[in-house]
Formats: structure tokens, C-alpha cells, sequence
């Protein structure tokens, strides 16, 4: 089921005041089994793979934390992470590994080609599996007591706002509001619409109306000019963006008006003044995932600066892995991790030189916005490799930008949707841009009729511009 | 009860910004020069409308046939326009001035009698009854989100070319790329095969209803240009043989008319030289043609 679309409007609205009206175990009980039905709407054969992860990981957790005997958790720990791998393993990389398997046999002439399975990748899998095992790791380093109800634990990991795309959310998190009291209370509900409005924008307006002319230019780029092809990567830029922080949105708006506080998903990334900060402010539920249970498991910033360097990259390249079964993810989270390495080697040079910012204010902000736009050029180039069918048009692109011959408006071809998507990226970036110089979420926190009307007029905006075609969210294949 | 209220006051508020910015778009609209602005906005009483899709659209320039006739023209083509929104857009035309004395129709949109492109055209769905009933029909949710929100009419692209032509009167709208060269090398032959293979049914009934409400007006089929590598002259011959044995009018074949890859923008589609030259070779036909009163 996609938010956006009427089935979820007609779910919610059932589903909303059945919340309110439920209290303690009943309601958790209507999470859960709404939460499958939610996701049973998809395929309702994968909610096994639900089950089987959730069992897996609660008995593992439980187990844990009973054992004191240390190789004994260490089991039970690798019972929970193989499992949850392997589902993820199976389901998700099995016909990239057999594909890559039979390209390298076919290379030393041995003559076995294995078959590939005709596999559906079950929506969502990459966020519950990572879910579940960041709850079992946390109860093996003591982060956290083990959940003894089932029911709360199935609900953790099934609950439908944030399953099938994210955020990421903690046990820690999540079970202690789940079953904290809540009451209905007019302003946590009008911040929750204002976010789950705002997160449909995103989605709606920013990133369905930039898909009509980025999809044209990656599907084939060669036919396209250099202007033309550098508009389908910013704009990719600005559609991933409003695709995934507008899902994250509204599932962090619609956990907020049921009671739940969620933490930011996104934060204003394309502000960030270099790529480490890219890092910190997109997709922060993954990106801090990543850092927990990889950067620092492998021995994070530890053992000296080459190991660190090292443990970047890897963190990075799984990164990579995780976003989909293909090298052009893999590329795209490897030059992400060269380019961090290479803004903290920078960074290091820098402070040998001693080299500090303009004081000047004129000059500080020039510096600022180049820094802003470096860092965003940065970011798109790892874009070009994250969106392109295959390696070979990655380089197309890339070719094309970097020859600087064809940047001819004339020969552009979609200009009204290009002059509308311009337009849009130019009011995020300015409402964005307000919001970091003048905290405007405090002010709208302050004036509520004024965030009332702000709300109003999002909406019409939706509907003035939005696209109704129920497009599917870009990060439900991951 | 602060949430009531609140919400309460989202709805009204969000209904005054709605009817805020629709009254404005609706001004808008009604000041622009683009064709279907026109059509429901202004008299135009025209002796001679271009019709079609985009082949229509860029094989008729009706400016230069106002030109070199003196006769008052307009093109009514679309790009994708089906034949169930030509025979709606000629009907609102009909119904708001006096007859004109040709209608030319470029056959192509007779191999679509589907409603594709519909929404594009929601913002006169108050102006046409024949508009609102077909959005309703073939699109009610569609249809009952422009009555709760009224700016909803207006999201479309064709707004925003709206908004364009503002000032800007749309009737040179052709296409003005041209093929080069290489490309033209490049294509297969019979690549991009034409669609005209055999008569929809549908289509035909609508375009039979057509040529039986405007008996008294001249209707001139016209089959545009297309390049010869993606042209199968059979299936366009059978095409035209069962058309005229069916409505007994006569197609003016014109899709061999340019071997000039200079006045083609793409396979299907000429330029803005194309378009002058069968306009032309249009005006001569008729000039020659002692059974159309011009």
C-alpha cells in the first residue's frame, strides 16, 4: 500500500480513531495487525519473512540476555545475524552473486552457467531485516533490555509507518512509546499533519514532477545534450531528496500524531558544507546505523589513521550494498567513501597550513555558498552512478558533462517541465534555506495559526502542482 | 476540542487560499492567447479550422494560410489529441461561432479514440458541458477533487503553456528542431513503423458523427508527411481505401509530399518549413478544387 495513493487514505482514516478509542494491549494488538494488513496489501506471502525475523530475533535477544556465559551469546548473537543476512542475502543479492558468479566462470572458459531465480524482492526488507538485527546487537552489548512481550516486539518491527522505507528506529526508541499513555492533544496532531502535508509535497510536487524529465534523460543519455543531461542530474538530485525525506516525513508525521516521537531522517542535506556532513544529515537513521554496528564494530577510528581510512571505505561500500544488488550502487557508496577520506585528508592539510575562514561577512558567506555548492556537485556525481542503468551510461553522463561542448537551451527538450521543476527546486531551496537561517519551525511553533495557514497553503500547492499517478517511493526497492 | 477547531480552521482557511488562487489562474487563463483560451473565451468566428494532433500541429501553419488567403484561420491541433476530444473541441467551437467554411483534420488521431490527454484540457471543464461529462466519465476522482479544490483544474502542463502564451499567441507553435544528417542515416528502415494499419471502429463512429452534424461545413481530411524510412506505404494505402470507401470523402494524401529531410523535426513530425510547405500545397489544393467553395 503507498501513501500515496486512496487505499492508504481510506486505511488511515479507519485506522486512526480505532488508535484513540483503543487503550494498552488492545491498541499495540490493532498496531500489529493493521501494521501486516499494511503490508499484506503488498504480498501478503512475505509477511512470513516478517515473522520468521521477528521470532528469530526475539528468541535470540531473549536468550541473550539469559545466557551469562559469553560464547554462549556469541551464538545466539550469529544464530540472529545469520538468519536475518540470510533472508536479506537470498531475497535480495542471490541473482546478483549467480550473475557475477557465471560472468567470472564464463572468464576462466569453464563452462557452468547457474541459473538465476525468478525472485521478487519483498518490499522493505533491507529496513525491517536492519531493524531487527540493531535491536539484537544492542541487547548483546547490554544497550538494552530484551522486550519479554512478543506482541510488543512484533509490533516494533512490523509498525506500518516506517516498514517498508524507513526511518530506521531504534528499540530503544520505540518500545518504551509504544507503550507510554497517550492522549490526543490538538497540537501534536496539527505538527503531525503539518509533517505528513509537507512530506506529500516532497513527494508529490518536488519529487514526481523532477522524475518526468530525469527519467527520460537516464534511460537514454546518449541522445541528449550536455545541458541537458547535467538538468537530469540535478534534478535527480532534488527527486531522490523529495522521494525518500517525503516518505520519511510522512511516516515520521503520522508516528507523531499517533503518539510517537520520532527523530529527523533527513536534515536539510543539501545545505551541508562538505561531504562528511552530506553524510550526517541524509538518511541520519541509516547513516547512524552504519556507524554503530559497522564503522565502529570494525574498529572505527581505533587503531590509526590508515585502519580508519580503511574502515571508512568499507562502512561505505556496504552502504552501497545495502542500496541495491548492482555495481553502480557499490561504485556509488565507494566514491562516497573516497570522498570522505579525502575531506578528512583536506581537512588535515588544512590545519597544517593553518588556513581559516574570512572573517569578513560578504566574503564568509561567498565562502560558505562555494562550499555548499562544491559539496553539492560532489554529491551529484556519486548520483550519476547511483541512477544510471549500468556503469557504461554512468560514463556517458559523466563524458558528457565533462566535455562542456553542447550546452545549447534550444536543443533541450521537455523546457515547460524543466522551467516548472526549476521553479519548485528553487522554492525548497529557498523554504529550506529559510528554515536553516531563521529556525522557522520555531516560529511556526510559536504562531500556530500562522503554521495553519502555512499548512493550508501547502496544500493547495499539492494540489496545484502535485502528480497523482501514485508512483511508487524509489527507496521501497531497497 | 482545540483539535476541532483547529482543524476547522485549516478547511476554511485552505478554501479561501484555493478560491484565492484559482479566481487568479481562471483571470489568467482567460488573458491567454493559447488556442483552447480562445475558443472558450473569445469569439473567433474563423472560415477555416486546422484539427489534429500533433501532426496536425505542426503540419498547419495557420498564420501563413491567414496570409495567403485572407481567410481567417485557426489551428485547434493538440499534441496526443484524441478524436473524442477533436469532435468535443469542434463542437464547443461550433456552439460559440458562426460556421467556418473548411475544417481540415489531419487523420491520425483517428487511430485514437481513447481519451488520452483529457485532464490536460480540465481547466474549461465549467465552460463545456461535453468536457465536464467526459472527465466525470472517464475520470471521477479526477473530477471530484477540481470540485472540492478548484486550483486542482489547473494542474496540468497545459496550464503552464497557458501561462506562456499569455501575451503570446500560440498559432506558431511548431516544432522548430530539424533532423540532421546523421540521424536521419542512423534510422532503420521502418524503425519507428506508422500507425495507421487498419480503422478503429470507435474512431470511425465518432468521426462519422462528425461529418454528419457539420453537413454544411467542408471537411478535408489530411494524411501530413512522414519520413520515408518509417513510412509503409502499404499499410497507409489500405488505411486511406477502406477510410474513403466508409465516409465517402476523400483523404489528401500527403505523406510522401516531402523527401526533404530539412523540414521534418523528427520521423513523424515536420518543422516549421514543413509546415509552410504543406500549408501551401493546402492552399493551392483548395484553389484548384472547383468543388470547395472558398
Amino acid at each position: 500500500m503507498l501513501f500515496n495513493s486512496i487505499n492508504f487514505i481510506v486505511f488511515i482514516i479507519l485506522f486512526i480513531p480505532l488508535y484513540f478509542v483503543t487503550r494498552g494491549k488492545i491498541r499495540v494488538w490493532l498496531s500489529l495487525i493493521s501494521s501486516y494488513f499494511f503490508y499484506g496489501c503488498w504480498d501478503y506471502r512475505y509477511l512470513l519473512l516478517i515473522l520468521v525475523l521477528t521470532l528469530v530475533n526475539y528468541y535470540c535477544a531473549i536468550n541473550i540476555s539469559t545466557h551469562r556465559n559469553v560464547k554462549k551469546k556469541q551464538l545466539y548473537l550469529s544464530i540472529s545475524i545469520v538468519v536475518s543476512l540470510l533472508i536479506l542475502g537470498f531475497f535480495k543479492y542471490y541473482n546478483f552473486f549467480i550473475y557475477n558468479l557465471n560472468s567470472i566462470l564464463a572468464f576462466i572458459d569453464f563452462d557452468n552457467n547457474l541459473s538465476t531465480l525468478n525472485i521478487i524482492l519483498p518490499v522493505g526488507i533491507s529496513f525491517y531485516t536492519f531493524q531487527a538485527m540493531s535491536y539484537t546487537i544492542d541487547v548483546y552489548r547490554n544497550k538494552l533490555e530484551p522486550e519479554q512481550s512478543l506482541l510488543i516486539f512484533s509490533t516494533y518491527i512490523a509498525f506500518f509507518p516506517q516498514l517498508v522505507a524507513g526511518p530506521i528506529i531504534r528499540a530503544t526508541c520505540f518500545i518504551p512509546q509504544l507503550s507510554a499513555k497517550k492522549l490526543i492533544h490538538s497540537d501534536r496532531i496539527i505538527n503531525g499533519i503539518y509533517m505528513v502535508v509537507w512530506g506529500f509535497f516532497l513527494k508529490l510536487v518536488i519529487a514526481d514532477s523532477l522524475a518526468m524529465v530525469v527519467d527520460i534523460r537516464f534511460e537514454n543519455p546518449e541522445v541528449h545534450n550536455a545541458l541537458s543531461v547535467l538538468i537530469g542530474v540535478v534534478f535527480y538530485a532534488f527527486q531522490i531528496y523529495g522521494d525518500f525525506a517525503g516518505y520519511s516525513l510522512i511516516a515520521i508525521g503520522i508516528a507523531h500524531i499517533l503518539g510517537f516521537n520520532f527523530p529527523d531522517n533527513f536534515d536539510r542535506p543539501y545545505f551541508s558544507k562538505n561531504i562528511s556532513e552530506f553524510w550526517q544529515r541524509w538518511h541520519i537513521s541509516f547513516s547512524s546505523w552504519l556507524r554503530d554496528y559497522i564503522y565502529i564494530s570494525i574498529g572505527g577510528n581505533r587503531s590509526g589513521k590508515i585502519l580508519m581510512y580503511r574502515n571508512i571505505l568499507i562502512t561505505m561500500l556496504l552502504c552501497g550494498l545495502w542500496h541495491g544488488a548492482g555495481w553502480n550502487f557499490i561504485i556509488w557508496g565507494g566514491i562516497n567513501g573516497i570522498f570522505i577520506i579525502t575531506h578528512r585528508l583536506f581537512n588535515v592539510v588544512m590545519s597544517k597550513i593553518k588556513f581559516s575562514t574570512p572573517s569578513i561577512g560578504f566574503v564568509n558567506n561567498i565562502f560558505l555558498l562555494t562550499k555548499i555548492l562544491i559539496t553539492f556537485s560532489f554529491v551529484c556525481l556519486g548520483w550519476i552512478f547511483f541512477r544510471s542503468n549500468n556503469l557504461y551510461e554512468s560514463l556517458i553522463i559523466i563524458n558528457k558533462i565533462r566535455q562542456f561542448n553542447d550546452y545549447h537551451f534550444f536543443s533541450v527538450t521537455q523546457k515547460i517541465y524543466i522551467l516548472k521543476g526549476t521553479m519548485l527546486i528553487g522554492f525548497l531551496v529557498f523554504v529550506e534555506g529559510m528554515s536553516l537561517m531563521y529556525n522557522t519551525k520555531q516560529f511556526l511553533n510559536e504562531y500556530p495559526n500562522i503554521k495553519i495557514v502555512w499548512i493550508a497553503f501547502i496544500l493547495v500547492l499539492i494540489s496545484f502542482f502535485g502528480t497523482f499517478e501514485n508512483n511508487a517511493f524509489i527507496y521501497f526497492q531497497f | 476540542m482545540d483539535l476541532i477547531k483547529n482543524l476547522f480552521k485549516l478547511i476554511i482557511v485552505f478554501f479561501i487560499i484555493d478560491s484565492m488562487i484559482s479566481f487568479a489562474f481562471l483571470e489568467l487563463s482567460k488573458l491567454s492567447k493559447i488556442r483552447y483560451s480562445r475558443l472558450y473565451y473569445e469569439k473567433i468566428n474563423a472560415d477555416v479550422i486546422f484539427i489534429g494532433n500533433s501532426r496536425g500541429r505542426n503540419s498547419f501553419d495557420s498564420p501563413y494560410f491567414e496570409t495567403l488567403s485572407g481567410k481567417k484561420s485557426i489551428s485547434l491541433s493538440y499534441n496526443a489529441l484524441p478524436l473524442s476530444l477533436v469532435k468535443v473541441f469542434l463542437g464547443d467551437y461550433l456552439e460559440r461561432n458562426t460556421l467556418p467554411e473548411i475544417i481540415f483534420i489531419e487523420v491520425h488521431c483517428i487511430s485514437d479514440a481513447g481519451y488520452y490527454g483529457l485532464l490536460n484540457f480540465k481547466q474549461y471543464m465549467f465552460n463545456s458541458v461535453a468536457l465536464k461529462n467526459m472527465i466525470k466519465k472517464y475520470y471521477p476522482i479526477d473530477y471530484y477533487a477540481s470540485m472540492i479544490s478548484k486550483s486542482y483544474i489547473f494542474n496540468s502542463e497545459y496550464f503552464i503553456r497557458t501561462l506562456y502564451h499569455i501575451t503570446k499567441n500560440d498559432q506558431s507553435w511548431i516544432n522548430r528542431f530539424r533532423i540532421s544528417q546523421e540521424y536521419y542515416n542512423n534510422l532503420k528502415q521502418n524503425e519507428d513503423d506508422f500507425l495507421l494499419q487498419k480503422i478503429d471502429e470507435s474512431s470511425m463512429k465518432i468521426f462519422t458523427e462528425i461529418v454528419q452534424k457539420y453537413k454544411g461545413i467542408t471537411i478535408i481530411p489530411v494524411l501530413a508527411p512522414i519520413i520515408d524510412k518509417c513510412r509503409n506505404d502499404e499499410n497507409i494505402n489500405s488505411f486511406i481505401s477502406d477510410f474513403e470507401s466508409r465516409t465517402q470523402l476523400k483523404i489528401i494524401n500527403y505523406s510522401q509530399a516531402i523527401s526533404d529531410i530539412s523540414m521534418f523535426a523528427d520521423t513523424i513530425h515536420t518543422n516549421d518549413a514543413g509546415a509552410r510547405f504543406i500549408t501551401k500545397k493546402l492552399y493551392d489544393f483548395i484553389n484548384a478544387d472547383a468543388s470547395v467553395s472558398f
